[in-house]
């Protein structure tokens, strides 16, 4: 009897715990093992930081040739005080792991598809998706040519070893909160780990493409249309590079030009091919400018810098100061990353933006065999080469993919209603980079004169980037930087035959043809994502660029004297449209408004009286949006029934707002799905109504304005709620200086005043650490909110850092 | 008395133990502290193992929060069903309670089996 009590009561122990050392799945949600999560020597309450605590003490680390100090301010900011770049990159790797290692691990694992790992089953396709895209490929290829510049490469190991001293001294109870919750452990950090998050920058910034939607919109509507409704260029754009700017150079030939009847296919591409096609998101962009001392208080130049990315927590920036005695630099990092992107120095400051130039193009495979392995090029059978791709999931059986490589890249997509031809793609980032990468940013944090910028400039090939410098000499400049194909003219607007070399991407630009300016006349040089050249730049030019932005921070830098810091950051605040501009006379020119009622006047008047500032508190700016948005459905109704069919492009806003108030006879006026023939007086009418219909509810509410329309959320790279920052009121629109759509906006904001003074101030919307549990995870998005600035503090020598830091890490070696 | 002197036993083994052993090790310890210090009743050894290692686990939460002042808290209970930052420590306090009591209660039977 004892003996069968006995076994009951153990059973039950043992059973409990057991229990909660588990993985459950309660409904939809997986459960960390509650046990461990919950004990406090353990789980969760570790992560748990003292809202006073800053880090500090002595640490002997392997592998430093001097001791480095390390001073934190009170935003957590450390201050690195180092006798040489390797000993530095290596306190960085540590830095970088001790405040955001799990983001770390999570952005390389996104990168390499290797998510379902640790995430299961949920994440397979994603993972599928970016085997096929080589992102692996691309990355190894990157590191074995990394390994041709040695010098580089030490510094490159010596990071990733300082991220891997920090995870060996981790206890499971030390691990960052999120594996924790998903219950897995850090792995050692390599070179690769680094090319992964360089190459998902690339992704991100260098990948859009719509060859596939433009084929099917060519074939579907006819070259006339589509040329009509599609523009290459924007005439009332100013490009990056002043227009005046003297082509000097003789441009590379074309060797082999394109036969006339390869290009562009006008087969429908078929249904939405598998895995399911990605779509890219809109407000990913950024703004920089420098002004020239002409035009600022103090004579010398300021230069300014806002990257509108996906916002998240933790914040894809990390501010850091790297003090050598060869340079002395402040800026941001991306984490797994060496260095600073985006940065100053004691002399000069440098700001990047993105150029839109397309450098992802799409190739139809034909197959000549059953197996769909062999294809043909200029009469030569080929081979396709196998790659098995193995996605390890967890929870299940490992899953392998084979990817077949061409010669025109890897197949991405393939479709049943298809079954003789696939899609290859060629992309950039696939190329085996031609310098090791690292380099420009490096020499950036030392360079001081326009000949240390132009020499960093040579080396960045990917992805392509708008390059602005200033210094305390008073110069400004820039620099369309990156590795660009020659292509002919409209080359890469839609999906090419893959049965031609001629069709290939036989040449690039040479760096020194790309377009640069320095001190131009205008005393000030700025980039957002508009064109990067006049139309008479000898190569062509072809990708996505953003009409509206550029146009405001011309119109505004043409006017600006005497400028100070605080008018820039009010400018990089700015709300102000022109797209707004451009389209609200037109649309209310339409506007029949005696068909309009009492309430519906009264929105009318609101938005007379509008000054086209897309402010948080105000209501017209929601009004506007909405009103435009339904009108623009309204008119391209018919592309929107088109898509049910296959996927299409549509008109940009620039194209729309063109023809609202330039062509009001075009065919696309009319509404199909209504029996009557509109034109712009029956559509604009109708919109409004619409528009005030669709927002009855929200007018109700007297205080209802546009940041209660323009949610923004920030949300935690797991996408968990609690960790995230949502619902919160913002003003901003993609088309104003202040980019922000959710979930994207200005993910740093800078301003260096440069001169013997030297002044620098910035924020971004997270905080220095990747921890939930700590005071540091989010305290800079009030600021960011409220479009104030941190004084960045610049610490001179050691003996300042040590006067007016919160604490300090002593770093020795043994 | 005896109830105390397992009290406190039983609080700084398993105290001492978790810095360096898997989370779990509390149970048998627990059972270990009741083979060891065996006094009267079943029902006295589950009361001491709850105490203890509610105690424990408890007050250890209780500390780091209010160092924490609840930030971390906040974020986890809204994770459970927006458990506020006092409930939070209380599930762990019970949490941690209840396994050192069935561990507590096995020991003590386990010790009673052998006379």
């Amino acid at each position: 009897m004892r003996i069968l009590k006995l076994l009951i009561i153990l059973g039950i122990t043992a059973g409990l715990t057991w229990a909660l050392n588990s993985n459950l799945r309660l409904g939809d949600s997986n459960l960390p093992p509650l046990g461990k999560f919950f004990s406090p020597f353990h789980g969760f309450w570790q992560n748990a930081e003292s809202t006073d605590a800053f880090p500090a003490g002595t640490l002997d680390i392997p592998g430093l040739a001097n001791p480095v100090s390390v001073y934190y301010d009170e935003r957590l900011v450390p201050h690195v005080f180092a006798e040489s770049l390797i000993d530095a990159v290596r306190v960085q790797g540590f830095l970088h792991a001790k405040h955001r290692l799990w983001q770390m691990d999570i952005s390389a694992r996104s990168a390499a598809g290797r998510l379902s790992e640790v995430l299961g089953e949920q994440t397979l396709e994603v993972d599928r998706l970016k085997r096929r895209e080589g992102m692996l490929m691309a990355a190894e290829k990157a590191v074995e040519a990394w390994k041709e510049y040695p010098e580089d490469f030490a510094l490159i190991e010596a990071y990733s070893e300082g991220v891997n001293i920090w995870i060996d001294r981790l206890h499971p109870r030390d691990y960052p909160l999120e594996f924790k919750l998903l219950n897995y452990a850090p792995e050692a950090w390599t070179p690769l780990h680094s090319a992964l998050m360089a190459k998902s920058m690339s992704e991100t910034l260098g990948s859009k493409n719509q060859d596939l939607e433009a084929t099917n919109t060519k074939a579907w509507l006819g070259s006339e249309q589509f040329e009509r409704l599609f523009p290459e260029t924007f005439p009332q754009q100013r490009p990056v590079i002043p227009a005046e700017t003297i082509w000097d150079f003789e441009p590379v030939p074309i060797e082999t030009p394109l036969e006339a009847d390869t290009m562009p296919m006008l087969e429908m591409m078929g249904a939405l091919p598998y895995p399911a096609r990605k779509h890219t998101p809109v407000g990913i962009g950024s703004n920089s400018w420098a002004l020239a001392g002409s035009r600022t208080a103090s004579g010398y130049p300021i230069l300014a810098n806002d990257p509108h990315l996906k916002l998240t927590l933790p914040s894809i920036w990390f501010e850091n100061q790297l003090h050598l005695p060869e340079f002395n630099a402040y800026g941001v990092s991306l984490p797994g990353i060496p260095g600073m992107l985006i940065g100053f120095n004691e002399q000069a400051a440098w700001g990047i933006t993105n150029v839109g130039q397309d450098v992802l193009d799409w190739y139809r495979i034909e197959w000549e065999d059953r197996a769909n392995g062999i294809y043909i090029v200029d009469g030569e059978l080929l081979k396709a080469e196998l790659v098995v791709e193995v996605i390890k999931v967890r929870g299940q059986k490992t899953v392998t993919d084979t990817v077949r490589y061409t010669e025109f890249g890897p197949i991405v997509y393939s479709s049943p209603k298809h079954p003789k031809y696939d899609l290859a793609m060629r992309w950039i980032a696939h190329d085996r980079p031609q310098s090791s990468e690292l380099r420009t940013f490096l020499q950036f944090m030392k360079a001081n004169t326009h000949e240390d910028f132009l020499q960093a400039s040579y080396s960045h090939h990917q992805p392509a980037q708008n390059l602005l410098f200033a210094n305390s000499n008073g110069d400004i400049a820039l620099r369309v930087s990156g590795r660009l194909p020659v292509k002919t003219p409209g080359q890469g607007l839609f999906v090419q035959e893959g049965n031609t070399r001629a069709n290939q991407w036989n040449q690039f630009i040479p760096l020194e043809h790309t377009p640069m300016a320095l001190n131009p006349e205008q005393g000030h040089l700025s980039s957002s994502n508009q064109h990067s050249a006049s139309p008479d730049y000898p190569y062509y030019f072809n990708g996505y660029f953003d009409e509206y932005r550029g146009r405001l921070v011309n119109r505004l830098l043409d006017k600006a004297q005497n400028v100070r810091v605080s008018d820039v950051m009010v400018m990089q605040n700015n709300n102000y449209s022109i797209f707004a501009e451009d389209a609200l006379p037109g649309m209310m020119h339409w506007l029949d408004s005696t068909q309009l009622n009492t309430n519906q006047l009264g929105l009318l008047e609101l938005l007379r009286e509008w000054d086209y500032h897309f402010d948080a508190e105000k209501k017209a700016p929601a009004l506007f949006q909405v009103w435009y948005h339904l009108f623009y459905e309204n008119l391209w109704d018919e592309f929107y029934s088109q898509e049910s069919k296959h996927p299409v492009i549509y008109p940009e806003n620039s194209t729309t707002i063109d023809i609202l108030n330039n062509d009001p006879t075009l065919v696309y006026w009319d509404d199909l799905r209504t029996p009557e023939r509109e034109g712009p007086v029956e559509l604009l009418t109708r919109s409004f109504i619409q528009m005030s219909d669709s927002l009855q509810a929200e007018l109700k509410d007297p205080a209802f304005n546009w940041g209660k329309q323009w949610k923004l959320d920030i949300n935690h790279l797991a996408r968990i709620p609690a960790f995230s920052m949502q619902n919160m009121e913002t003003g901003g629109h993609p088309e104003a200086i202040n980019a922000i759509r959710n979930p994207n906006g200005p993910s740093w904001r800078m301003i260096v005043a440069l001169g013997p003074q030297l002044e620098a101030y910035g924020v971004y919307p997270g905080g220095q650490s990747g921890n939930p549990g700590s005071v540091h995870y989010n305290s800079m998005i009030d600021a960011w909110m409220k479009g104030e600035y941190n004084k960045l503090l610049f610490f001179k020598d050691a003996a300042e850092a040590a006067e007016r830091s919160s604490s300090r890490i002593e770093f020795t070696t043994y | 008395m005896r109830f105390l002197l397992h009290f406190f036993v039983l609080l700084s083994a398993v105290a001492l133990t978790q810095w360096f052993l898997p989370w779990w090790t509390l149970v048998p310890i627990a059972a270990l502290v009741a083979a060891i210090l065996p006094f009267r009743g079943a029902l006295s050894h589950f009361a001491v193992g709850f105490l203890a290692l509610a105690a424990l686990w408890g007050l250890s939460a209780l500390w780091i929060n209010s160092n924490n002042e609840g930030i971390l808290a906040q974020r986890i209970g809204e994770l459970f069903q927006g458990l506020s930052p006092m409930m939070l420590i209380i599930v762990t306090a019970v949490l941690g309670g209840l396994l050192g009591a069935l561990g507590s209660l096995c020991g003590y039977m386990i010790a009673k089996l052998r006379k």
